[in-house]
């Protein structure tokens, strides 16, 4: 059915990348991962290239905020899956493209997205937004040894390049910016940050409409002198050191604690007695508790911002702003008065509680902190700012808070527009057979800061030989935490399709975990330790378990050099007994422990003759050395199995190189800097080796 | 629940007022191919306000394979009238007109027809026509974005006489405190201090500016003046250092002054008055400044405004203070103290500032009825250490640039004449040769696919055009080899113009004759996308647009900006 219009179409391409790349643009299979801004843009060109096979998965549904750049969604799509109407969006402008198949699912827990899904394409392209699931991808990539296609947005700023396990870097050769987390103490104690208000506004949302309990700001009545173990604190999801030196300015405080515990029906249903608890909280929070802290003395010693106590009746106007509030919302650009502050903290309370179905969702615990829910961005904007006025901190818009809060990360069409582009570029170009290592990486400045470069291109980096994904010897376990137990890890997949046979485990402890009674790893060798534990599931282990995404090293005192570091992806198993669990596990990756012993111990040889030879005629021998390695790249195979093999003989001795380099690496930053850090390491011979690769292409 | 604004994830890179500006846009498109429809899909997508689509072409076969903006169904009709719809479905808040007619035609025939638009973009126009649209646009500073896309390459150029920024946003803006030069309330708040007799508590948390004018007022009379050269500047620092005091707690713990701290590390700077940022020098000394007129933009009378400001009451070297505080060691109670302190001056600086104001829209018989607003007003007093003014270089100037013994280029038309304001000659700018120099210093031997050296290319192609009607490797069965020979020869004049004859090869002529002129769909979104950046940065006056031309190398994905 070659219409003209193909042919048209094709007479483009074939004039630029010729009739031979083209052939395999329409029968390869690509799968794209993401179907938001950059996944959009680019089912869209990959479609218009002339891609044959595509597949897109997504886990999200279509939202508003959506609308101003995933062009394929309309209004009517909200709710829907985007992997699905992007896909029908895509074919329908262009019926020849053949279907789309969508899948609506998550690509890292997602049952059905295995190695042998992975295998099933001849190209992997990432449009993701987040950390965790490109990791994923980038590890099942290596692991399938399929090319990835790696990009991503940030506001103005974007990048894209490809990914060849071994011959270019991959997603996790460069350390990434960790989250920032505070302090429990300063989110309860000691703000001086608008961050730190917003963080315990965060807190306080939890314990006043959320799950109470798991608030840092909660407070047994019987057991006042324990505060709870740890929390993620707010802007900063993630744990928190433990409050131990808050211990002791706890003790006793829990004066708002009565205040604030949820009112009963006759409350919520009559008007005027709703008020009057939410003006109770209110009074709790900003002046007793503040008061009370005071007046302990020492709290603020160390403080650098003082609070005063914050009496209702200093917020003047509130009651005009509350009413005002009940139905319009506060202007989002502009930052709120003290008494809007107040008067919008007391409405939403009241609107929370007085409509039944939140308050049956808070009662039991199940709504959670969304800043796209208006009501609860409303709570937290105005506990912020309240907070923040206490401390003599600067108050924000409710838009600047919301930025904070929901860690929302700017985004706009162009920016991600640029990106796919580039990625279907590289796409076409991986397909063509060129050389991983010769193509582009390109970063996308688009603001005209840093001269007015707007994408500029760098060859790939080479691998970073510490990076902790394709430098090492990985398997990835897809199994059932909950339910797979530590019995059936050792018994079925460590010694069984691994080949170990005395496992040593080690895993390091959740930090909310970590302490004197843990310590900070969990270790576990059947015939040394509590057996009592291998009837537990994985995640039931102690240190806070084996949870999705946690690194488990194993090694084996039997096997000398048989180590493995395995990265344990959790899948939902529903449904038949134990052997079904079991039988569900998959192991992504090549390893054999009998075979990596044998190897480390070849390598130790080796290493020993080449030793005494070096020790022989030492500066002679380099120099042969370095002309003799330099027939070595020439096979993108030999250099992963190199990789993953040999790396491991020298393992424990490179390890003080090993962070160093990290450390040089440093966070993302324009290419140049980067690259020179991690080219750092290769070969001598090497080093001139991408620059001319990309040059003679052309 | 969804959140209800949905520019939310965009307003947060160019505010409400810049997406305000977005929404009141009027944006013309010339050409509604791929290049044309994808930048305009980006712009529509972010609420831009009216979009305007011009093109003479009726859909065809060979659209329907390369732009997403047409369907089969659509063979036959306008194409103007059928990207535009499809554009519109995007988002209701955007609505447009189609006008199909070649644009040629409307730019030679109506030129009138282009005032009143925020932004036109030419894709993908031939040569003479778009020297002729530049120059209509330039009489009415109307800002042209031309853009094509060229097999696998690309390239973008600006035209607009004059284009201010509000926010250039290109570095983070130095706090003006006032600490050598302090307004009556800080002083005044410094002079109630007594460092001597004051408690412990006050002493270490004492906000660093206080101590610095206290400091210094110390100094001053001690030494006759305050610190000027490096060496007393250094010296006061390290006496900063000295008047801290031994605090412990009652238990005897000693206690590390940190406001001190933050005194040290200011102390050397605290005498000098704060630069102007370059950018901002260059505003408060142009020459417009004193020729405004009624019609100007706000931002010219703001600007003089801040120029006089700065040389009546900022004794020709401070600009407004800032109401908001940096953060600094305090206590709550005496950093809000200080903070009113510096409220306060910032309200009387903005009522000085708006006298300024006023008085130059009256020497220019603004219309009282429609002042500055206040928004505007608060904004630009909040970035002005981040204006900037760019003027661009007429594209009639870039291709008149020929070379003495110019020889092939002859044969074009003479673009010179097109442009209604009769610029001179025009010279070939460093640019191209710059960007093969920075090239080379950044330790590269080969520089065939330095981005620039496509700009030659396509000026190259652009006088075969011209000479034979048709670009290289187009139409009916070309002759490619001949082709290629053709358009190196235009391209060594270019070359040897822009200095960089040695780097262009015959190799760079025969990619450029292979690609016969196609605009294939992924370098058209990537143009696209990039042209849309540059018309957000135009349309909200915020961030600094690519100054002139920015030019995409799909071949090895690098891409260069260049005045050209």
């Amino acid at each position: 059915m070659a219409s003209s219009a193909a042919a048209g179409r094709a007479a483009v391409y074939h004039a630029v990348f010729g009739a031979d790349v083209m052939e395999k643009v329409r029968s390869s299979k690509v799968l794209v991962v993401g179907a938001g801004g950059i996944g959009c843009e680019l089912l869209k060109d990959l479609v218009l290239v002339g891609f044959g096979h595509l597949e897109v998965v997504d886990l999200d549904t279509i939202d508003v905020s959506n609308l101003n750049r995933q062009f394929l969604f309309r209004p009517q799509h909200v709710g829907q899956s985007k992997s699905a109407i992007a896909a029908q969006a895509v074919a329908s402008f262009n019926p020849r493209a053949g279907p789309i198949v969508s899948h609506h699912g998550n690509i890292i827990r997602g049952r059905m997205f295995s190695a042998d899904f992975f295998r099933g394409f001849d190209l992997v392209i990432n449009a993701l937004d987040n950390q965790a699931a490109r990791s994923h991808v980038n590890r099942m990539c290596l692991a399938t040894r399929r090319t990835l296609i790696e990009g991503g947005s940030t506001g103005f700023a974007g990048q894209a390049h490809t990914i060849r396990g071994g011959a270019t870097l991959c997603y996790d050769c460069r350390p990434k910016p960790v989250q920032k987390s505070f302090p429990v103490c300063t989110i309860r104690s000691t703000p001086d940050k608008p961050v730190h208000c917003i963080a315990w506004a965060k807190e306080l949302h939890a314990l006043l409409v959320g799950d109470a309990p798991n608030s840092v700001l909660y407070e047994p009545d019987d057991a006042p002198d324990h505060p709870p173990a740890a929390a993620s604190s707010a802007a900063a999801a993630g744990p928190t050191a433990a409050p131990a030196a808050d211990a002791g300015a706890s003790r006793g405080e829990s004066v708002y604690m009565r205040a604030v515990r949820r009112p009963d029906d006759a409350v919520c249903d009559d008007t005027a007695a709703l008020a009057a608890w939410a003006r109770g909280a209110f009074d709790a929070l900003f002046r007793l508790e503040i008061e009370k802290k005071l007046s302990m003395g020492d709290a603020y010693r160390t403080a650098r911002c003082r609070p005063t106590p914050l009496p209702l009746s200093r917020c003047h106007g509130f009651e005009a702003a509350c009413e005002a509030t009940l139905s319009a919302p506060l202007p989002a650009h502009r930052t709120p008065t003290l008494g809007e502050c107040a008067g919008s903290f007391l409405s939403a309370l009241q609107t929370f509680f007085s409509d039944p179905a939140r308050r049956q969702a808070a009662r039991e615990g199940r709504v959670a902190f969304d800043k796209d829910d208006d009501l609860s961005m409303r709570l937290v904007a105005a506990a912020a700012n309240l907070r923040a006025i206490t401390f003599g901190i600067e108050a924000l818009s409710e838009f600047e808070i919301k930025s904070i809060a929901g860690n929302i990360v700017p985004a706009v069409a162009t920016t991600n527009a640029v990106v796919a582009g580039l990625e279907a570029m590289e796409a076409v170009r991986a397909l063509a057979g060129r050389d991983p290592a010769d193509a582009s990486y390109a970063v996308v400045l688009s603001t005209g800061i840093s001269g007015g470069r707007t994408v500029s291109g760098d060859v790939v980096p080479p691998p970073n030989p510490a990076c902790s994904e394709c430098g090492r010897a990985r398997v990835i376990l897809r199994l059932d935490t909950k339910r797979l137990t530590l019995r059936q890890l050792i018994r079925g997949v460590l010694c069984g399709a691994l080949g170990f046979e005395e496992p040593n485990i080690l895993f390091a402890a959740a930090e909310a975990e970590e302490g004197a009674a843990t310590g900070s790893h969990f270790s576990f060798l059947e015939d040394e330790d509590d057996a009592s534990l291998l009837g537990l599931p994985l995640a039931a282990l102690p240190a806070g378990g084996v949870t999705s995404g946690k690194l488990v090293t194993v090694d084996d005192f039997a096997l000398d050099g048989a180590r493995v570091e395995a990265v344990v992806v959790h899948v939902d198993c529903e449904g038949g007994g134990e052997e079904a669990v079991a039988a569900a596990v998959e192991v992504v990756g090549d390893f054999s422990a009998p075979e990596a012993a044998r190897a480390a111990k070849e390598a130790k040889a080796k290493q020993a003759a080449q030793q005494a030879a070096s020790a022989a005629a030492a500066a002679a021998a380099a120099a042969a050395a370095a002309t003799a390695a330099g027939g070595d790249s020439d096979s993108d195979d030999d250099i992963v199995a190199e990789g993953s093999d040999a790396d491991e003989g020298s393992d424990g001795s490179d390890d003080d190189d090993v962070f160093e380099i990290l450390e040089g690496a440093g966070p993302p930053s324009p290419p140049s800097e980067d690259s020179s850090a991690s080219r750092k390491r290769p070969r001598e011979d090497e080093d001139d080796e991408p620059k001319r690769a990309r040059l003679g292409e052309a | 629940m969804a959140s209800s604004d949905k520019y939310d994830r965009q307003t947060r890179l160019w505010g409400a007022h810049g997406q305000r500006a977005l929404g009141e846009a009027r944006i013309c498109l010339l050409n509604a191919g791929p290049t044309g429809t994808e930048s305009l899909k980006n712009l529509v997508l972010p609420g831009c306000g009216f979009v305007t689509v011009v093109d003479g072409e009726k859909v065809t076969e060979g659209d329907v394979g390369n732009n997403f903006f047409v369907s089969r169904a659509d063979i036959g009709s306008p194409r103007a009238e059928v990207t535009l719809s499809h554009l519109l479905e995007m988002n209701p808040d955007v609505s447009g007109e189609a006008r199909c007619v070649d644009p040629s035609d409307l730019i030679g025939g109506e030129p009138g027809f282009f005032e009143g638009f925020s932004l036109v973009i030419a894709s993908q126009l031939q040569r003479d026509a778009l020297l002729s649209l530049s120059a209509v646009l330039w009489s009415m500073n109307v800002p042209l974005i031309a853009v094509r896309s060229y097999g696998l390459v690309g390239s973008m150029r600006i035209a607009r006489p004059v284009h201010v920024c509000f926010e250039a946003k290109e570095a983070q803006a130095v706090a003006d405190l006032r600490i050598a030069n302090p307004f009556p309330a800080l002083q005044a708040f410094a002079d109630a201090v007594d460092l001597k007799s004051c408690d412990d508590e006050t002493h270490r948390h004492l906000p660093y500016p206080v101590l610095l004018v206290k400091l210094m007022g110390e100094y001053a009379a001690e030494h006759g003046g305050q610190p000027k050269t490096f060496a007393q500047r250094k010296a006061f620092a390290k006496w900063v250092g000295t008047q801290r005091r031994d605090i412990t707690t009652d238990e005897g713990v000693p206690i590390w002054e940190e406001n001190f701290d933050e005194a040290v590390a200011n102390a050397s700077k605290a005498s000098l008055p704060t630069p102007l940022r370059p950018d901002v020098a260059d505003v408060l000394a142009d020459a417009k400044l004193d020729a405004l007129e009624s019609t100007d933009d706000d931002f010219w009378f703001l600007a003089r405004a801040l120029r006089d400001f700065r040389a009546a009451e900022g004794k020709g070297e401070s600009l407004p203070v800032s109401a908001s505080l940096p953060d600094m060691t305090a206590t709550t109670a005496l950093y809000l103290r200080l903070n009113e302190a510096y409220k306060l001056q910032a309200t009387l600086d903005r009522a000085a500032f708006c006298a300024h104001l006023e008085r130059a829209r009256e020497a220019a018989g603004c219309d009282e009825k429609r002042p500055v607003s206040e928004g505007v007003i608060d904004r630009f007093l909040a970035s002005c250490q981040s204006i900037k003014v760019m003027r661009y270089r007429p594209i009639a100037m870039e291709l008149s640039a020929r070379a003495a013994e110019d020889g092939a280029a002859a044969a074009a038309a003479d673009p010179a004449a097109a442009d209604g304001e009769a610029e001179a000659q025009g010279q070939y700018t460093s640019a191209v040769k710059e960007a093969v120099a920075e090239l080379q210093m950044m330790g590269e031997t080969n520089v065939s696919m330095c981005p620039a050296l496509w700009a030659v290319m396509l000026r190259a192609a652009d006088d075969f055009q011209c000479a034979t009607g048709r670009f290289p490797g187009a139409g009916a069965s070309p002759d490619l080899i001949a082709d290629a020979a053709e358009v190196a020869k235009y391209a060594a004049v270019h070359a040897a113009g822009y200095g960089v004859a040695d780097h262009v090869t015959e190799e760079h002529a025969q990619e450029i004759t292979r690609y016969g002129a196609c605009e294939p769909h992924v370098v058209a979104a990537t143009m696209g996308a990039v042209v849309a950046q540059e018309a957000v940065k135009l349309l909200t006056q915020q961030y600094v647009p690519v100054d002139n031309t920015f030019i995409f190398n799909g071949i090895a994905t690098t891409a260069a900006v260049a005045t050209l």
